[in-house]
């Protein structure tokens, strides 16, 4: 499209555009097809632009046959408005060999939803020991529950959680410390086909629409968990539904430190809300007070993946999201009361806006005890006409470092942290060990095409993993575990990023000690426990009660 | 001489592929003209090929290196893509050519806070405001003490600016600076009026020339700008000229898009912006002869009933639209609208919840549904819906006013006082502050019997439904 006969100054400026950094040994090797994965996502695009197919690709990274290893669900789309055959609808299931190779599950496992998928959150959310799957849909999502052999059936119907809309984000939390999971399912906008417009990149190229061409932003849902296998929608009586947005992500955590578990909504060219859990389910938007509605400049941008994680080790959780190609990440630092958006500070305001990001994992990739970040992209909009994936981009991996006090992100290069850059249409990304080496892998989902399975091939610092478990036994979402006299903390936080779910276990890099010293961790409602130390390159399971009762800061 | 650059040639724009061919062929005429490359770098910058740009203003730049546009023009598009370093270089050329315009320093003070270069962004907002950019050069310097950590400057910077300005980014930044100081109830207040995502902008009458350079569908965004701001006559040329080649004809004839149905929606709606209503009204009906599955014709058509009065035409127009699309708030909300002002108030209070289940809050939405729950005598609910009337917009004045109409008529005269001074401060009518003051005052002498008709102040006038949102 752009032939530049002579632009002697153009070029060097054009050149720019890629990071200046000096390149270092590729961070991951992508291994989707030797690892067993013949997954090819499908959009079902034909001609004409139908948003939603712009938008999918989920992953679910979880022991869903509980042998002790990541398995993967993998999302399939299909095609808005047809039921096309199961192989090009249903989504699939991958059992892990244990060393990070996958089989697929015999017959699907049950677990086949066909339709057209977004994405997925995986909990326990009937307390039986056993990971169910929650997926979401363009039109009804699902509830799949795991019969404790690994078999799945679709329960939805019976829990009344089938919610009709756009689901995206999906995330289960116990919200009213009752013992059990509520669920909380992000929507997008109500959308139907017979509302698609035709919108147009540069030039009269028909590409995708902006959200707000639709003008109909959709409610988000919350369930109470009623503790017999169904749910309650408390939507109106928590008050969600007094403000919401074109909802994308969505994260959890105790952001203002009382105890309770809020959330936070990543939003697409509306407004961001964040939920601040008052107890008994009830919420109050504080997202503008708090300053995370809209970015330092007054724009609402267009919010797509989240993280949330104490990425500067002073003991509240952060908040990072992502946006659309000339609108840079927001990283939100919490102050205790509010938030900075501190994006230029953190070296992020420049070189993250030359992609659309979508999926996005804050995570300790060469445990070195400072977080990463890993973004995965692709554009929304053509910008001209293109042979092959107009819409593809590379992925890009940012080193985390601390100095002083502040955080910043440098740029890897090569792009993607792998040897030779990926370019696809990526949408969510999965962080977890598959292969139980110490290190964290990736799992990136991308439109029409096989996902990226990335295997951490760094040269890595020492570490410790945890699983976390309440008294019920089953994974403890919004739990804080901290490490060094609570140094650094990370959250048990399968729901992050975008259309994803990733490993509850919390991982830490250690650098160079030989020890976790001083684990404890904060479960939901504010209580500490101490666990003692362990020895670095292992994985432990920490059980609610079996620790030590310890005091909290305020004592 | 270097070779133009080209971009675009290959795409099935017409209109486009052919203007920016004839200003290729212009550079090639003349390829020592600076203002020629200039304008086909306008060209590319307005209809969205800004690589290409730069590098045809950096073209134009190096045959007339005085001319201030081209290093201007380039900053802005590298800054827009996150090239802040280069974006100050190109920026510094310019200045170098003219320093004195205030613009200019404004974004070399916004980039350099950008980079995080705190004293040096400072410098440049002083700059802009002894240039005269006044308030937006303050609003700057808050900025610099905001990111310094100097909250209480920022206050000072903010606070009497926030007296003037009505913009939301101005409010929400105060709030930012507020809570930071821990002064949460001014801080709440602030950002309660900074709800509207705006960003904070400047004029920038140097830039203004390059959206005449849009062809195509940049044209289109171009002219529904220009509609939405009240300039009618420029966008309807724009959309004539783009009909030449979609005519109306071609709504919904070719199955997937709908360019031409958007053409005639939009000047359907131009038309009546100027006033011209009845034709409006021909155009959108017209589209809907044509493509009877384009809901924003029902939507434009029954918004011009509405503009008429004749709200049983709107309501059916926006029922057609509805049965199209059913989850759509804003047209709920418009039916629920309708129905008030049919007097059909049950079903307005319908249709008015259903918007409030498929849209977000919003006080004008729920000032509606305040207003049909005083007709229905509801008191406590209209209390209750006012109270979050004002809770989301404090400024709302007659929001406050309905909240003491609903408190007094619910019996508690007290608080109905204390909504009724609030009014007053937000500024409300004069005439509906004496009358409401005069009911409560009838209401506390506690004696029915002598209680005129309730209607003799509820019939008050309706805020136009556009006046906000």
């Amino acid at each position: 499209m752009f032939h530049a006969q002579s632009r002697p100054w153009g070029c060097a400026i054009l050149a720019s555009l890629v990071c200046a950094c000096s390149p270092s040994p590729p961070w991951f090797s992508e291994e989707a097809a030797e690892r067993g994965l013949d997954f090819l996502h499908r959009s079902g695009y034909a001609g004409k632009p139908l948003l939603p197919e712009i938008m999918a690709g989920g992953i679910a990274l979880a022991d869903v046959d509980g042998d002790g290893d990541l398995d993967l669900y993998l999302v399939q789309s299909g095609r808005v408005g047809e039921r096309l055959p199961a192989e090009d609808s249903a989504n699939r299931l991958y059992l892990n060999r244990g060393d990070g190779r996958f089989d697929e599950a015999p017959g699907g496992a049950g677990a086949g939803d066909r339709g057209y998928g977004m994405g997925a959150a995986a909990a326990d959310y009937d307390n039986d020991g056993d990971i169910d799957l929650y997926v979401t849909n363009l039109g009804p999502n699902a509830l799949l529950r795991n019969d404790g052999r690994g078999r799945f059936e679709d329960v939805t119907k019976r829990a009344g959680v089938g919610d009709p809309g756009w689901g995206t984000a999906a995330a289960f939390f116990d919200l009213d410390l009752d013992g059990d999971l509520d669920l909380f399912v992000v929507n997008y906008i109500n959308w139907t086909p017979e509302l698609e417009q035709d919108c147009y990149a540069t030039a009269f190229h028909v590409t995708y629409c902006g959200p707000n061409v639709y003008d109909a932003p959709a409610m988000d849902r919350l369930y109470r968990n009623n503790g017999d296998g169904t749910f309650t929608d408390i939507t109106f009586a928590a008050g969600i539904n007094v403000a919401f947005g074109n909802g994308l992500g969505a994260v959890g955590a105790d952001f203002d430190d009382d105890g309770l578990t809020d959330l936070f909504v990543a939003n697409d060219t509306t407004v961001n809300q964040l939920w601040l859990n008052q107890g008994d389910l009830r919420f109050v938007e504080g997202c503008l007070l708090w300053g995370c509605a809209v970015d330092e400049n007054g724009i609402a941008k267009a919010g797509m993946g989240v993280a949330a994680s104490d990425v500067d080790d002073d003991g509240d959780h952060d908040l990072l999201v992502v946006n659309l190609e000339r609108q840079s990440d927001s990283f939100f630092r919490n102050e205790g009361t509010h938030f900075v958006d501190a994006t230029r500070l953190a070296g992020l305001a420049s070189p993250s806006m030359r992609s659309t990001r979508f999926g996005v994992a804050l995570a300790d990739f060469d445990n070195d005890g400072r977080l990463d970040l890993y973004q995965a992209n692709g554009k929304v909009q053509l910008s001209g006409p293109a042979d092959g994936d107009g819409y593809a981009e590379a992925n890009v991996l940012f080193r985390g470092a601390i100095a002083g006090g502040t955080v910043r992100f440098e740029e890897v290069v090569p792009s993607g942290g792998v040897a030779v850059p990926l370019i696809h249409t990526s949408r969510a990304v999965a962080v977890g060990d598959l292969d139980e080496d110490g290190g964290l892998d990736l799992v990136v989902a991308n439109r029409d095409a096989a996902p990226y399975l990335l295997m951490n091939r760094t040269r890595r610092g020492q570490w410790a993993r945890f699983r976390v478990l309440d008294q019920h036994g089953r994974d403890a979402p919004a739990a804080t575990v901290a490490v060094g006299d609570r140094r650094m903390r990370r959250d048990v936080q399968p729901a992050a990023s975008y259309l994803a779910s990733s490993d509850p276990r919390v991982h830490f890099g250690l650098a160079d000690e030989a020890r976790a010293r001083a684990v404890a961790v904060r479960w939901p409602g504010g209580a500490w426990e101490a666990f003692g130390d362990f020895d670095a390159g292992a994985t432990y399971t920490l059980r609610q009660g079996r620790g030590t009762a310890a005091r909290t800061e305020t004592d | 001489m270097p070779e133009p650059v080209i971009a675009g040639m290959e795409l099935p724009d017409a209109e486009l592929r052919e203007f920016l061919g004839e200003l290729i062929q212009g550079v090639r005429a003349t390829p020592a003209s600076a203002s020629m490359r200039g304008r086909l770098g306008m060209a590319y910058e307005a209809n969205g090929f800004p690589d290409a740009a730069i590098a045809t203003y950096l073209q134009a730049e190096s045959l007339h290196p005085k001319d201030f546009r081209w290093p201007y023009f380039a900053a802005l598009l590298l800054a827009k893509k996150g090239l802040h370093e280069d974006a100050l270089a190109a920026l510094r050329r310019a200045m170098a050519i003219d320093a004195d315009y205030a613009p200019a320093w404004l974004w070399q003070g916004t980039w350099l806070l950008t980079m995080d270069r705190q004293s040096d962004a400072l410098l440049a907002f002083d700059q802009a405001h002894r240039l005269g950019a006044g308030l937006e050069a303050d609003f700057g310097r808050a900025a610099v003490s905001m990111a310094q950590g100097k909250h209480a400057q920022a206050v000072a910077l903010l606070e009497p600016f926030a007296r003037e300005s009505t913009h939301p980014h101005v409010h929400r930044t105060l709030g930012r600076a507020l809570m930071a100081l821990g002064r949460l109830d001014d801080a709440r207040l602030a950002t309660a009026r900074g709800r509207e995502p705006m960003p904070f902008g400047w004029t920038d009458a140097r830039t203004a020339q390059t959206a005449s350079y849009a062809r195509g569908y940049a044209s289109f965004a171009v002219a529904q700008s220009l509609s939405s701001e009240g300039s009618t006559d420029q966008a309807l040329e724009i959309f004539k000229r783009l009909q030449g080649r979609h005519p109306e004809e071609d709504c919904g004839r070719e199955q997937n898009f709908f360019f031409a149905c958007n053409l005639l929606n939009s000047s359907s709606i131009a038309h009546g912006r100027a006033g011209r209503i009845r034709y409006a009204i021909e155009l959108a009906e017209r589209g809907i002869a044509i493509n009877p599955n384009f809901m924003p014709f029902y939507l434009a058509i029954a918004d011009h009933h509405r503009q008429l009065r004749d709200f049983d035409s709107a309501l059916r127009y926006i029922e057609q639209g509805l049965a199209l699309h059913p989850r759509n708030g804003h047209a709920h909300a418009q039916k629920g609208r309708y129905l008030f002002g049919l007097g059909r108030y049950r079903q307005a209070k319908e249709a008015l919840l259903s918007a409030l289940r498929f849209a977000p809050e919003k006080p004008i939405t729920l000032f509606y549904l305040g207003f049909v729950e005083v007709e229905l005598e509801d008191w406590g609910s209209a209390a209750r819906r006012f109270q979050r009337v004002v809770q989301i917009d404090p400024d709302f004045a007659l929001g406050h006013l309905y909240l003491a109409r609903s408190l007094g008529e619910g019996g508690r005269i007290d608080e109905a006082g204390r909504a009724l001074a609030v009014a007053r401060e937000r500024g409300a009518d004069a005439d509906e502050i004496r009358t409401t003051q005069r009911r409560l005052r009838q209401l506390a002498a506690q004696d029915d019997a002598t209680l005129p008709p309730r209607r003799d102040w509820a019939d008050a006038k309706l805020p136009a439904p556009a006046m906000r949102n």
